[in-house]
């Protein structure tokens, strides 16, 4: 995704030597004009789509990520549009006021959606850690389909 | 203090019809990395609504690979690692959705 | 006093933390309770100065006792700084980590690590977790220390179904013992208390055992001591608990 990012069809990377990773995604390497080295590049990954939530965002979708983002910014910038869930909405002046806090600016964002709870049953610290009985109780209604769909109608959103 | 110019109209929509926006087949990727922070409400509004054929790229799934392989919304995953760690253990929906042939994976590492 | 038999847990974690190195930058995959501990452990006793990142984005994190799940807030306790992935990746792709420890399905003689598939890569016998980055990890970072909770010739085998991952395995840790590569070999370096060489030799998928005598692996009193500090709920023993994959 990071080659997606920078706009460019694919990414120079080390490592990958030997093994089955390289063979199976079909990698191939390429020699270095300046250094005469062999190195692997694997090509782009450009999705569609990047579904990011996030803690707060303003209703043009600038956002804010509290605690580790992740792979999101990198997500948000590969990805032809973004869409946001957040547990809050804040007015723009929140924004406008500490714009170095907003991690994904509201330019990459095609649509935003107000889900409190919407990591749940996964952390979204610090709001709420790991629902583990959540967890629990999705694993044991998925083992059918029609467990699954009960369970989608029960746990809505 | 000034208020600030407010750039353009406001995008907050539907959780349905932000998910009414990713059509069958679409490559997407999901934030957060394995119980942390995946979007779930929304990968749960898809598979109510019966996406299929979404090709599904993500480094660290977990919650989110699992459920929509269950649900049979996925042709192909492309994906680092997956585990629902130490307390609930492997993916184990994907898993089999993988070991019966139904779902294709490639590996980015 | 130490115990005449320490649980094997408390064996495994002081045998990896002793393979860190004061003033290393070290990190661990997911699914890691065992190095996590022994991270914790060898920054408490021979290598204070340590630098470690954790998989959760954390700095020398103090997590107070062990975490059950990389998504815990008490990873991020303490840290001053918020390495996110791939910040993490960069950092070891131009030279910044020292040590990673990771788990691996098989493991072969020729120190080769497969966390992708068992059986055909279309279609395989069992799907695994993945590698998680481990095909560069393992040839950007210079050391690299793998563990397993079993010793079978089914983890040990003389060829990896799938090479997700091979450079800079120097060490393997197991219920029975330390393995370590010699001449691109892995080889039995020391065993722990109460196991034999021939048990050791007879659950590996390969020949182990080097030409002399294997010593015993001895951990120290204050070692374990500390070690029951960090971890006085025992949470290290869910890694032998939980179904293996």
């Amino acid at each position: 995704m990071q080659a997606a990012s920078l706009g460019i069809p694919f990414q120079p990377i080390r490592g990958l030597r030997g093994t089955d990773v390289a063979k199976a995604g079909g990698f191939v390497t390429v020699r270095d004009p300046y250094s005469g080295e062999e190195v692997y590049v694997i090509p782009r990954i450009r999705p569609d789509w990047a579904v990011l939530h996030v803690h707060e965002a303003d209703e043009q979708g600038n956002a804010r990520i509290y605690g580790s983002p992740g792979y999101d910014l990198v997500m948000a910038e590969a990805a032809a549009r973004v869409i946001l869930t957040a547990e809050r909405i804040l007015p723009a002046e929140e924004f406008a006021a500490h714009p170095e806090l907003t991690k994904v600016p509201g330019l990459f964002v095609s649509a935003i959606v107000r889900v409190p709870g919407g990591a749940s049953p996964c952390a979204c610290m610090p709001d709420y850690d790991v629902d583990a009985a959540g967890i629990g109780s999705y694993l044991d209604s998925a083992e059918s389909e029609a467990g699954l769909r009960v369970y989608l109608e029960r746990v809505n959103p | 203090m000034s208020s600030p110019r407010a750039d353009g109209p406001s995008k907050l929509t539907s959780l349905a019809d932000a998910c009414r926006l990713i059509p069958d087949g679409a490559s997407v990727t999901f934030g957060g990395v394995l119980l942390n922070r995946a979007p779930a409400a929304f990968v749960r509004e898809l598979a109510r609504q019966r996406r299929r054929g979404l090709r599904l790229v993500k480094p660290s799934p977990a919650y989110d690979l699992d459920l929509l392989s269950a649900a049979g919304c996925l042709a192909e995953a492309a994906i680092g690692i997956t585990t629902f760690e130490a307390r609930f253990g492997q993916s184990r929906h994907f898993r089999r959705q993988v070991e019966r042939g139904t779902l294709k994976v490639r590996e980015h590492s | 006093m130490v115990s005449p038999d320490p649980p094997v847990s408390d064996l495994m974690a002081v045998a990896l933390a002793r393979t860190i190195r004061d003033g290393e930058t070290v990190a661990q995959g997911v699914d890691s309770l065992l190095a996590s501990l022994a991270i914790l452990l060898a920054r408490a006793t021979h290598a204070p100065s340590l630098t470690w990142i954790t998989v959760a984005g954390g700095v020398n994190p103090a997590p107070g006792t062990l975490p059950e799940s990389s998504a815990s807030p008490a990873w991020l306790q303490g840290t001053r700084a918020i390495l996110g992935n791939p910040e993490f990746y960069r950092l070891a792709m131009r030279g910044g980590m020292d040590r990673m420890f990771l788990g691996a399905a098989q493991i072969d003689q020729h120190l080769r690590l497969n966390l992708t598939v068992i059986g055909d890569r279309d279609r395989p016998r069992v799907r695994l977790p993945g590698g998680g980055g481990a095909a560069v990890l393992a040839q950007v970072i210079p050391h690299v220390v793998v563990w397993r909770t079993r010793h079978t010739p089914e983890i040990f085998v003389p060829k990896v179904d799938f090479i997700t991952a091979q450079g800079n395995v120097e060490a393997v840790v197991t219920p029975l013992g330390v393995l370590r590569a010699l001449d691109g070999r892995l080889v039995l370096d020391a065993r722990f208390p109460g196991v034999s060489p021939e048990e050791i030799a007879a659950r590996t998928g390969f020949p182990v055992l080097p030409p002399g005598p294997v010593p015993v692996f001895e951990p120290t009193g204050v070692e374990l001591r500390i070690l029951g500090d960090l971890d006085p709920g025992r949470r290290r023993e869910l890694e032998f608990t939980r179904a293996p994959r």
